[in-house]
């Protein structure tokens, strides 16, 4: 439905780095961290001169302030896309928040935040959105406040996904009237 | 036609002297009084993402859809046409694109806002056949409108607050052509959409409530 990838080359020919070079070294200075050593908060960021093209996933929060194409993948975890980052790309997490440019679709299955400086163009599949004055947003967001209600009262249950809104589903039962 | 381009400047003026601020609507309560919340709902809003908006229809089972089509304005492809034909064929392929309308969904409800004052009667047409496929007999409509053809263009926009309440906004951006259009040409041009009642508000705009006709072909029937 929308065109993703209009903006994918606007950043110039810098050289990409894959998702698993990045997925190895997400901090080009640090070194590398064992799943035993502790910090006080587990949190990756991507730079702002990093471009990546592929799929990312990991176990841990992410701040992206630079650019990335194609599939992100960090369930039970938050991702914040810092208002320098641009991301072509389909996302799934726990808490997502936007606070620079995204071209997808976005699963948060708890919440989903597109700020003030967000801009975004593709559909959202939340229970809870927010969405702050003087964000930018064209799509579809598809909230389900039962999920939430759901996960309260220990019945897990994901967001409702689009295909199960079909076209049959939407008139007839919806308005009492008519 | 009248350029508002050239009202900017001054509108400008007024629009930011005034704030946001909240105004009752009784249509919308109407409208509201007849979805039940606890059913899913699908909404299509043609006008500013706003975080009120989202708020509200975050309490439903609700799919959002978003476009704002005064962002869109002036629509391309019309100039380019070598004919009558062609450049309707150029209007719906352009206003496709920006309304980007899901596949297969049809709305409950459709909130046109402000945006068909800055449409010209065929653009509104056109928008009509690109809804018809996305209605059902039932689905409401809402849109405001000038009083009268010499009407101003608005300095504010509206949005959704609540189920009794819209919020308005001081207008900062202005699309490039003020059309305004009487209310019997905004029914007759959206087509399938009957009009339920109409409120003159505060400041002299028209706030119309609409409904889907029962007789729309090939519409699914409410129950």
């Amino acid at each position: 439905m929308f065109d993703r990838n209009k903006d994918k080359d606007k950043h110039g020919s810098k050289p990409e780095m894959s998702a698993d070079e990045l997925n190895s070294d997400m901090h080009p200075t640090a070194k590398p961290r064992t799943a035993t050593q502790s910090t006080f908060r587990n949190q990756a960021m991507i730079g702002s001169t990093v471009k990546i093209k592929g799929e990312l996933s990991g176990d841990e929060d992410l701040v992206i302030e630079g650019s990335v194409e194609g599939h992100i993948y960090l369930p039970g975890h938050e991702l914040t896309v810092g208002e320098a980052g641009n991301v072509n790309a389909d996302i799934k997490g726990k808490t997502i928040k936007v606070n620079g440019q995204v071209n997808g679709d976005i699963t948060g299955a708890e919440n989903v935040i597109l700020s003030k400086s967000g801009r975004m163009e593709g559909n959202i599949i939340t229970p809870r959105m927010t969405l702050e004055d003087g964000a930018v947003f064209k799509g579809s967001i598809d909230m389900d406040p039962e999920a939430t209600h759901s996960k309260s009262s220990k019945v897990v249950s994901g967001p409702k996904s689009v295909a199960s809104v079909s076209s049959s589903d939407a008139p007839g039962k919806n308005l009492k009237s008519g | 036609m009248q350029n508002t381009a050239n009202l900017a400047d001054d509108l400008l003026a007024s629009a930011n002297a005034s704030s946001v601020h909240t105004q009752p609507t009784r249509l919308l309560t109407e409208l509201f009084e007849n979805v039940d919340r606890e059913a899913s709902l699908c909404v299509l809003n043609i006008g500013p993402a706003k975080p009120e908006t989202v708020a509200f229809f975050g309490e439903y089972r609700c799919k959002l859809h978003i476009t704002d089509l005064n962002q869109e304005l002036p629509l391309p492809g019309a100039a380019d046409a070598n004919s009558e034909a062609q450049e309707a064929a150029n209007l719906l392929s352009s206003l496709s694109a920006a309304l980007a309308l899901p596949e297969g969904v049809r709305f409950d409800i459709v909130f046109f806002w402000e945006v068909l004052n800055f449409l010209s009667t065929d653009t509104i047409s056109a928008l009509a056949q690109i809804l018809r496929p996305h209605l059902h007999a039932g689905s409401w409509g809402h849109c405001l409108a000038v009083r009268g053809a010499q009407s101003p263009p608005p300095t504010e926009y509206c949005a959704l607050a609540d189920e009794g309440n819209l919020r308005i906004y001081p207008r900062r951006i202005f699309p490039p052509d003020f059309q305004p259009h009487s209310q019997s040409v905004l029914i007759s041009r959206l087509e399938h959409f009957e009009l339920v009642r109409t409120v003159l508000m505060r400041d002299q705009r028209l706030e119309l409530l609409l409904k889907v006709s029962d007789s729309l072909t090939g519409a699914t029937q409410h129950s």
